[in-house]
């Protein structure tokens, strides 16, 4: 198949979850002898839209890329606007909504055009993310010429809540989801009639992980630790992570340990039995994690959680964020995470996975198995083609 | 100790006179891989007569103080270390191949998670008093579980979700299983005071900072309510009395015991039938005010989003009239074209000028194209139909509006579907978000700049999203416009430039908004530059250049924007 991929931001430098998927998707279709082509932007960076890739037709990993340039992003005004978004009991205005996404941005030049003009040469275009005004803009375009997917990355934010999705979610030919979850809460938020597959993200389950190498690095010696992976933001629970962590063990003193690996954006208080090793490799990471006693995943808003299941691939358990319906029920089906809410919930369940290691082991090797079954790139990627088929066949059938 | 393939659990409170026989009716099973798990915080000497049993299977775990039975039964269901587990009444005795017989076909069945049996119900001196079905049915069971927990509180052999080893059953732990053992972790340790009061109120607060936009769950209410219902629900009747002071002997008794017992049995299976499908409905209902009050609030929240948005586009169309300048404009001239008293044939003029039919659908036929798949499209403006004709022809469902009655006429002649309409109020009754599309070709150029402000204004309501809006007028940076064409239309009242259409339409939200330059100037009117080889300095020829932008830039342009 011919294949174009609209995305915000994409390229080996970008850091972002869905931009991530996308460039896997997108590299791996590729890989299997499809011809795959994506449109984005010069941008590197979501929070000032810089361009900083040069712009037009460039090749990575066998996918073809096309990067327009992007206006400059207004922060100021953007985020006025989106703090009301954000408060609760407010409503906006829907022309103050499409002036919201347009602050958002990116706003890349020639998206539109590029799409009216050149959709059609495609067998389908795929859109990732519902939340940036390249989805919102081009895929009205695109729809109305060729089979469309959208893979809308969402989970319960304010944002998704806003009228002006209404008709983003009408447009496209199919969804492709990351998790049951999702599926509901879109199906929940604007109902639909197109077709759609749970499709998830592959996992590589080919990892080895060096834990000494790891520990050696993160001056660990032999303590326990529990292991938080990510950036380190509020919304991603970072902050009720460490606190939790600190009481915990201001009550149960011990060698446990609480390791942060990944970019600290919003800093957090230190103490002794908390490690910060900023961002790491790949190796160190899957070293960080084959370490690990847990995987603590205390994300607010995940839409899939890739960390959880290179945690699984790697048999390790989880301790996961129990107000995410997404992490609870990745760890329900897989029986290798156990949710918690609150404090109290925490403290307990952490005196669970270190006092009964053999059930630490059990919930790993459950969760090794979920992910093997149905995580695998081969088994997702058949399931996307799948989905992508039918897309094609329901608009041939509806055209 | 290895992991014993089943645990029983005996949460026991002064039951100092049957403990023995209940524990040595466990360990002496046929089936001898077990460990009993005994919990306690009884005031009878109970846990004595425990302690005093010399067999290493036995662990007794005694309290402070009594918590309860709930709580009493999940921490001795959270003691096991079993593969399976047996809960067993402190009073109650088991057969002596009953673990043998209730494992067996869990171990079979790996996808068999519960095994229920039998059992007799005896009065203090172990005689028989009633033989009762299965389980569910069991009364005993019942009233320790209070009815409406779930299975695994109750006395058959289930699949320990926190055993160690390899699972006998699926291997993967239930986590909801796990989820109600952290919860009554919990209940225990708040009961026992272990939490300083503000610690997890203050550890919340992070939480409700961050997650602000979901709708409180006020339906908490109606689950404590339910909660309160179970546990008003346990039935109680407990075991039956027997002791009399009648001299009427054993006889008496037995038969008194057997009708009683009879009578009992069919009142609590009623009551039980009774209340399981109120529990059931008050759970539904609880479920069913959350869903509601979630998709009230998306809808309420809709409705005000409309209504805002209603308000916007009033605000749009009042602000004109209150302004004291824009009131004192004769309404005549409010969203139409410049109204002329002519005594000539404007069809005639219009020939004159304006260039003739077949010369107008060479012009259009490429935007015709591209209106292709735009439908509905509206041609607001439509003169004599050329455009409308062009995409009648191309089979795109269209029509056209235009304010001059011989214009619409001579369009109506031809078979298309025109009307009159009073210039911007015809755009007005328009249903809103019902255009693929809307033409408005060579019109803001004789329109009042209000009226300019407010056509776009308009457009974003009336165009759906991802529709477009195609504007072709003069454009103002080319001066040979001006000399040659501009003023010979009477009607026209003042160019538009591009950059403020531009901005007009940005503003007003659509998602792109481009530029086609049209109609360059014959190549014979445009001022020559000299060929390169004479001599002539390069600084000549790019001043030509700079005058023929300036002078000779394209006659007209066309903005497309999209919404």
């Amino acid at each position: 198949m011919n294949l174009l991929y609209v995305v915000q931001r994409y390229g080996r430098e970008v850091a972002g979850g869905a931009e991530l998927h996308c460039r896997q998707f997108a590299t791996r279709l590729a890989a299997r002898g499809h011809t795959v082509s994506v449109l984005t932007s010069c941008a590197v960076d979501h929070t000032d839209w810089a361009n900083v890739y040069p712009k037009g037709w460039d090749d990575l990993d066998g996918v073809r890329v096309n990067r327009l340039m992007v206006a400059p992003k207004d922060e100021r005004r953007a985020s006025a606007l989106s703090r009301r978004i954000g408060t609760p009991g407010r409503s906006l205005p829907l022309h103050l909504q499409r002036r919201w996404i347009e602050r958002q941005g990116p706003l890349m030049h020639g998206l539109v055009p590029f799409l009216a003009d050149h959709a059609s040469s495609y067998d389908a275009v795929i859109f990732f993310t519902y939340l940036w005004h390249p989805t919102w803009a081009g895929l009205p375009v695109a729809s109305a010429q060729t089979p469309t997917v959208l893979h809308p990355t969402a989970h319960d934010e304010p944002f998704i809540h806003l009228r002006l999705y209404d008709t983003t979610f009408r447009h496209p030919w199919g969804f492709a989801f990351s998790t049951r979850e999702e599926l509901n809460l879109v199906r929940r938020r604007f109902g639909f009639s197109q077709p759609s597959d749970v499709i998830g993200i592959g996992t590589d389950l080919e990892v080895a992980g060096d834990a000494a190498a790891f520990r050696t690095a993160a001056g660990l010696g032999d303590r326990p630790y529990l292991l938080y992976l990510g950036r380190v933001e509020g919304g991603k629970g970072a902050h009720e992570l460490h606190g939790f962590f600190s009481h915990y063990k201001d009550r149960n003193p011990g060698p446990l340990a609480l390791v942060v690996v990944g970019k600290v954006v919003e800093s957090l208080p230190q103490r002794p039995d908390v490690v910060f090793t900023g961002f790491v490799d790949e190796g160190m990471k899957q070293g960080a994690l084959a370490g690990a006693l847990a995987l603590a995943q205390p994300s607010f808003f995940e839409s899939f959680s890739m960390v959880l299941t290179e945690a699984w691939a790697q048999q390790k358990p989880a301790l996961v964020q129990g107000y995410s319906d997404v992490l609870v029920g990745q760890a329900r089906r897989s029986g290798g995470g156990l949710p918690y809410c609150g404090f109290a919930e925490f403290e307990a369940a952490v005196d669970l996975l270190v006092g009964n290691a053999p059930l630490a082991r059990r919930m790993g090797a459950a969760g090794r198995r979920y992910v093997e079954e149905n995580y695998d790139w081969d088994v997702v990627l058949s399931r996307y083609e799948r989905l992508v088929e039918q897309v094609r066949v329901e608009r041939l059938t509806a055209v | 100790m290895a992991d014993p393939a089943v645990s029983v659990c005996i949460p026991l409170y002064n039951a100092a006179p049957f403990i023995g026989t209940t524990l040595a009716s466990a360990l002496g099973q046929t089936m001898g891989d077990l460990e009993a798990v005994v919990d306690d915080a009884s005031i009878d000497g109970s846990a004595e007569v425990v302690a005093a049993i010399p067999d290493p299977r036995v662990r007794l775990v005694r309290r402070a103080e009594n918590q309860g039975a709930e709580a009493t039964w999940n921490e001795a269901v959270g003691r096991a270390t079993g593969r399976y587990v047996k809960v067993v009444c402190h009073d109650d005795t088991l057969e002596t191949d009953c673990l043998a017989t209730q494992t067996a076909p869990l171990g079979a069945h790996p996808q068999v998670a519960l095994c229920a049996g039998r059992r007799t119900i005896v009065d203090k001196t172990g005689r028989p008093l009633l033989q009762e079905g299965t389980h569910g049915s069991d009364p005993t069971d019942q009233r320790i579980s209070g009815g409406l927990r779930p299975a695994r509180y109750h006395a058959p052999v289930v699949n320990n979700p926190t055993a160690t080893g390899k699972p006998a059953a699926s291997g993967r732990p239930d986590i909801d299983l796990l989820i109600a053992d952290l919860q009554a972790r919990v209940q225990a340790r708040r009961r026992a005071g272990d939490y300083p009061p503000g610690l997890e109120a203050d550890l919340a607060e992070h939480f409700r900072r961050v997650v602000t936009h979901r709708p409180e769950r006020r339906s908490a209410n109606v689950h404590a309510t339910l909660d309160r219902v179970n546990g008003a629900l346990p039935l109680n009747l407990g075991r039956i009395r027997l002791e009399s002071r009648l001299p009427a002997g054993e006889t008496l008794h037995r038969a008194i015991s057997r009708a009683v017992g009879r009578q009992t049995a069919g009142i609590l299976q009623q009551v039980q039938a009774f209340a399981e499908p109120v529990a059931e409905s008050l759970g539904a209902l609880a479920v069913a005010i959350d869903d509601v009050a979630r998709e009230l609030r998306v809808e309420v929240t809709h409705h005000l989003d409309a209504i805002y948005e209603r308000v916007a586009a009033l605000e749009r169309q009042l602000t004109p009239s209150l302004l004291p300048e824009q009131a004192a404009a004769p309404p005549a001239t409010r969203g139409r074209r410049r109204e002329l008293h002519l005594w000539y044939s404007a069809q005639r003029f219009e020939d004159e000028f304006r260039g003739g039919r077949e010369e107008m659908l060479d012009r259009y036929r490429n935007l015709a194209e591209r209106l292709v798949e735009r439908g509905p499209v509206l041609d607001f403006g439509c003169g004599r139909g050329e455009l409308l004709e062009l995409l009648q022809a191309l089979g795109v469902e269209s029509w056209g509006i235009d304010v001059d009655p011989e214009m619409v006429k001579v369009a109506r002649e031809g078979g298309l579907p025109a009307e009159h309409g009073e210039g911007l109020a015809s755009l007005r009754r328009v249903e809103d978000r019902s255009l693929g599309a809307l033409a408005c070709i060579q019109v803001v150029e004789h329109l009042e700049t209000q009226d300019v402000i407010d056509l776009v204004a308009l457009t974003a309501d009336k165009v759906r999203p991802g529709g477009a809006v195609f504007i072709e007028t003069v454009n103002p940076q080319s001066l040979y416009v001006f000399a040659r064409s501009f003023y010979v239309d009477p009607s026209h009242l003042r160019p538009v430039h591009p950059a403020f259409l531009t901005f007009l339409f940005q503003e007003a939200g659509f998602a792109s908004v481009e530029i086609d330059w049209r109609s360059p100037p014959a190549a014979a009117e445009v001022l020559e530059e000299a060929p390169e080889d004479t001599g002539v300095p390069e600084a000549f020829n790019t001043n030509v250049r700079r005058l023929n932008r300036l002078l000779f830039a394209p006659q007209d342009y066309l903005l497309v924007a999209v919404r």
